[in-house]
């Protein structure tokens, strides 16, 4: 039988096919990008939240009708004109609290997501590319870090620093952002192993290009999203971490933050007292923030891997994508679109 | 297994991690590391009980290396020194106690989670788009952006302190064995496994419903349908059986921040666990007890995830062919 | 001779957000009892969404728009779920190209046997194990192997066993979606081989997909050209090979070369297939068709009879016999 004739045939794919798509040029990454969130509801609804509170961050100690710290004889009131929502067991207006520690919060969660992506993407990168040994004993220690639960391990290292009287806010930054990155290292791990063996990075060390510049110019662009989506997990994890080292009491609890709300609503029995203003708002903006990053993340989530939208489509091999195993980052946040 | 000898040998270097880190972080901060761990003790014990305190943990007249490996003689004996906050109690004594209380709240509340949120991804994926589909994820979605303690305070304040209808705080009234008692124990737990229930049944309903998604793309699952089996059998058997393989590797890896989140409910409730204890030992500077408990928390995560990696080596064949 | 499988005028399209792509664009054609009808085109071109058509197996965004599609005179199309679900396989089965993605990787070969039996008949489990056996050295495999998983079986042996689930229900016409594409040569003619002697010895119809026409020509009785979501030529194998009529088969078959006769320059097909989203006006072949004519640049060919049993839809070849 002849084979030579196969090769007259031999074309693109079935209509309607896709696949994830490796683009390059930023541009046109970014309006498309701008597409998804235009159409997407939910995404839209994520990046809403996320100015709303990115506002509120920047303006809230400013806005705030009180001094959220100034205490005062006028305490445990219930909700009025005067106090929206009522003052604490010190005197302290809860509305004032709720804008001011907007921005303590919104910053070091941003903060240690920030830290956090950046020594993921060294350490995972690094991994990816290199393998070998330095893979060996990179993905030795990130997978330690994975197992260990965060907490406990958080709890335990903010009672030494307590112990030597690190209390500040910075500190927690940095402490909770070491425990965030491995999450995001394994996963920029994955996809550059799997980058790293496509036909134009090799084509990019072949024709003599350094490891620098072939990382720089050819994987990091295919990789850029994966990293904001990253950056946005860590962030998540951040807040609600910090959030919980703050009610436990481990961290400067002088310092107002959404945080250091609940625990003096504890400690002030909010909860005996009836008084839901000082615990129930403060929860709810932490979710809807929460929510905010969540929203967008999968919205690039979406937007990178085709195949989580309604629009079903035919794989051609087996192969799976990173994005499709399941982390408990993204268990958190990877959805669907809803049928626009 | 070689697979299943490699995980097992990842656990172990994990745990000789956790215990070197244990010995390693009071050294590497500064200042006296046995002033930090037993400056509370003086005056309240004698000189003798405060060196054999000391030798549990390391901190004695050797070289580092003698100190290491002292520490690690006392680790295997389960000495653990004493608490301070609960003194004279020792460390070992708290923790037998409080344990199986973790481990019964950790179990029942993440199996009903699991199943829960597992079940409920499969149908979301298979009939997606529907209304069920459209309402139910983005829900748990929004849900389980909420802080752990935030729902269970909710819970609490809500169920509780208004309504009555569930007790507040701690796991029995009065402790036997006995159905009543067994009865009052099961009406403790609800709040606090409810909890965990709803913050993290989401996290299991979105993960499966993509993981299910993909699945079902593939072309097995044609085939399956193009041999007439009934949709039910093709969604279990063929999709589900397969697409609940990441699912268990996420099962495992979250339950860190599974444990996490117990810290903090067990707080809330004032449920007697290991988790209110590891909180309570942070606040008092109760070092001995606070070590420990990291070393058993870190324990208690990996054999729950090597049994995992038992239950995916029983499920997926393909694994178990690994040379 | 009644047909068995009859398609008429199948129109499926795939309904993208930004366009309608129409992939099969009234396509007719039919499979009579016991023998190989082969449908030949390019990667694109329509046939494997045909294939799945028929079998009402597609999904979205890919729809069935309009026709019919008889099999001894029952439509499929209108047939609800639970009838189409006891039809399938029992009827019509499927072979698909990569035999690795067909299986389910988790189950055994052994249940994948059972899954079907169970669906279909009330046998016991040892009556369904034997057949299972039977059907496995049918195709030439140890029924040892029944205990294995998918993935321990070597490419060739795993679709065998595919072709052996496709005739466990003994059906009347086996879809053969380019089953030996993805193997290597030698065990391509292997199959084939298998195929072919099956056939002879089972008398099933086959209805087989494949973008090489080579494979084709010796071993279908009748065959189809698939373009662009069309059928432009339908006639025996013997009568296409020695009188093809439309441009485009004239191309294929001038592409192929030949071991006997004076040599000649290999000649591809200049071009490339259009997009199917926005088809060019008349004849979807025109932009790439050597004896291209004025007509065919406004107004599509019909698929008519230039001679007896042999189909073609090319202006060149008005009819003389008009086939609905």
């Amino acid at each position: 039988m002849a084979t030579v004739s196969t090769t007259s045939l031999q074309t693109a794919d079935e209509p309607g096919a896709s696949h994830v798509p490796i683009v390059a040029g930023q541009p046109h990454r970014f309006r498309a990008f701008l597409a998804t969130i235009a159409s997407n509801r939910k995404a839209a609804i994520g990046v809403i939240l996320l100015l709303i509170f990115g506002i509120v961050a920047l303006i809230g100690p400013w806005v705030a009708p009180y001094d959220p710290g100034q205490v005062g004889a006028a305490f445990d009131l219930t909700p009025s004109w005067s106090h929206w929502l009522g003052t604490n067991q010190l005197g302290e207006d809860v509305f004032s609290q709720l804008l001011a520690g907007a921005r303590p919060t919104i910053v070091y969660s941003v903060l240690a997501g920030l830290i956090a992506t950046v020594i993921s993407c060294f350490l995972g990168l690094t991994a990816g590319y290199l393998r070998g040994l330095v893979d060996d004993a990179l993905s030795l220690v990130i997978n330690v870090f994975l197992i260990i639960p965060t907490l406990p391990l958080l709890i335990v290292v903010a009672a030494y620093a307590n112990a030597l009287n690190l209390r500040g806010g910075y500190i927690q930054t940095l402490v909770i952002a070491f425990t965030a990155w491995p999450w995001g290292a394994r996963v920029l791990r994955s996809q550059m192993l799997s980058l790293r063996e496509k036909d134009f990075v090799l084509a990019s060390r072949v024709s003599g290009d350094s490891t620098f510049r072939t990382i720089w110019d050819e994987i990091l662009p295919n990789m850029i999203s994966l990293v904001v989506a990253n950056f946005i997990g860590a962030t998540l994890y951040a807040l609600l971490f910090g959030v919980a080292l703050q009610y436990l009491g481990l961290t400067d609890e002088s310092q107002v933050s959404w945080g250091s709300m609940l625990y003096w609503a504890e400690n002030g029995d909010a909860l005996l007292l009836g008084m839901w203003t000082w615990f129930i708002p403060v929860g709810l903006c932490i979710a809807l923030f929460g929510t905010g990053l969540a929203f967008t993340n999968y919205a690039i989530d979406e937007f990178t891997n085709p195949r989580l939208r309604t629009q079903k489509v035919r794989r051609r091999s087996g192969a799976t994508s990173v994005l499709a195993v399941a982390t408990p980052a993204m268990l958190r946040e990877g959805d669907d679109a809803v049928v626009a | 297994m070689k697979f299943i000898l490699r995980r097992l040998l990842f656990y172990l270097a994990t745990l000789w991690i956790a215990i070197t880190l244990n010995f390693a972080i009071p050294r590497l901060l500064p200042g006296n590391p046995a002033d930090i761990i037993f400056g509370k003790f003086r005056g309240n014990v004698s000189p003798g009980t405060l060196r054999a305190l000391k030798s549990a943990l390391g901190f004695t007249n050797q070289n580092l290396v003698g100190q290491y490996f002292t520490y690690l003689w006392n680790l295997g004996h389960g000495n653990f020194g004493l608490s301070y906050s609960y003194f004279p109690a020792s460390v070992l004594t708290i923790i037998r106690q409080d344990l199986p209380w973790t481990l019964f709240l950790l179990g029942f509340s993440t199996i009903i989670a699991f199943t829960f949120g597992t079940g409920l991804g499969i149908i979301s994926a298979w009939r997606r788009g529907s209304v069920f589909d459209s309402t139910l994820p983005p829900l748990m979605l929004f849900l389980s952006s909420f802080p752990y303690f935030w729902i269970a305070l909710l819970l609490l304040y809500v169920f509780s302190i208004t309504l009555g209808w569930f007790p507040n705080a701690h796991a029995y009234t009065v402790l036997n064995l006995s159905w009543p008692v067994i009865g009052t124990v099961l009406y403790h737990s609800v709040l606090p496994a409810a909890t965990v229930v709803l913050t993290s049944t989401g996290g299991w309903l979105l993960g499966m419903r993509n993981v299910m998604i993909s699945t079902l793309a593939e072309d097995y699952i044609v085939m399956a349908q193009a041999k007439g089996l009934t949709d039910r059998r093709v969604m279990l058997m063929y999709a589900a059986r397969n697409a609940i393989l990441p699912s268990i590797t996420g099962f495992a890896m979250s339950l860190g921040f599974v444990f996490g989140g117990l810290v903090l409910v067990e707080t809330v409730f004032s449920y007697p666990g290991v988790g209110f204890d590891l909180v309570n030992a942070a606040t008092n500077d109760d070092f001995p007890l606070l070590q420990t408990l990291l070393l058993f928390i870190v324990l208690a995560v990996l054999v729950a995830n090597f049994i995992a990696d038992i239950t995916y080596v029983r499920l997926d064949p393909r694994v178990r062919a690994e040379r | 001779m009644p047909s068995l499988l009859e398609v008429d005028d199948l129109v499926v399209d795939y309904l993208t957000p930004n366009r309608v792509v129409r992939a099969v664009d009234t396509v007719s054609f039919d499979v009579r009892p016991g023998e190989i009808v082969g449908l030949a085109g390019e990667s694109g071109c329509g046939k494997s969404t045909s294939a799945h058509a028929i079998l009402r197996l597609l999904r979205p965004p890919a729809e069935i728009t309009s026709g019919q599609v008889l099999f001894q005179g029952q439509n499929l199309l209108a047939m609800s779920p639970n009838e189409l679900r006891s039809f399938r396989w029992r009827n019509i089965s499927i072979v698909f190209q990569s035999a690795m993605n067909s299986l389910n990787p988790v189950i055994s070969i052994a249940d994948q046997f059972l899954d079907t039996f169970k669906a279909h008949e009330h046998v016991s489990k040892k009556q369904a194990m034997d057949r299972a056996a039977e059907l496995m050295t049918l195709v030439g495999i140890d029924p040892a192997r029944l205990k294995s998983f998918p993935h321990e079986l070597s490419g060739g042996m795993r679709q065998r066993v595919v072709i052996a689930l496709a005739l466990s229900l003994s059906p009347e016409l086996i879809i053969m979606d380019e089953p030996t594409t993805a193997l290597d040569v030698v065990v391509q003619r292997d199959i084939l081989q298998e195929i072919e002697t099956l056939q002879k010895e089972l008398k099933f119809a086959v209805l087989f997909i494949t973008h090489d026409l080579s494979l084709l020509v010796e071993f279908s009785s009748r065959i189809a050209i698939m373009y662009a979501g069309k059928i432009v030529e339908f006639a025996a194998a013997q009568e296409l090979f020695l009188r093809p009529q439309h441009p485009y088969t004239v191309g294929l078959m001038e592409s192929f070369p030949s071991l006997t006769g004076p040599r000649k320059a290999l000649v591809g097909i200049p071009g490339s297939p259009p997009d199917l989203g926005a088809p060019p006006a008349g004849c979807r072949f025109n932009p790439r068709c050597p004896r291209v004519m004025n007509v065919c640049r406004s107004i599509p060919p019909e698929l008519v009879a230039h001679s007896p049993e042999h189909l073609t839809a090319c202006h060149l070849y008005p009819s003389s016999l008009r086939v609905a």
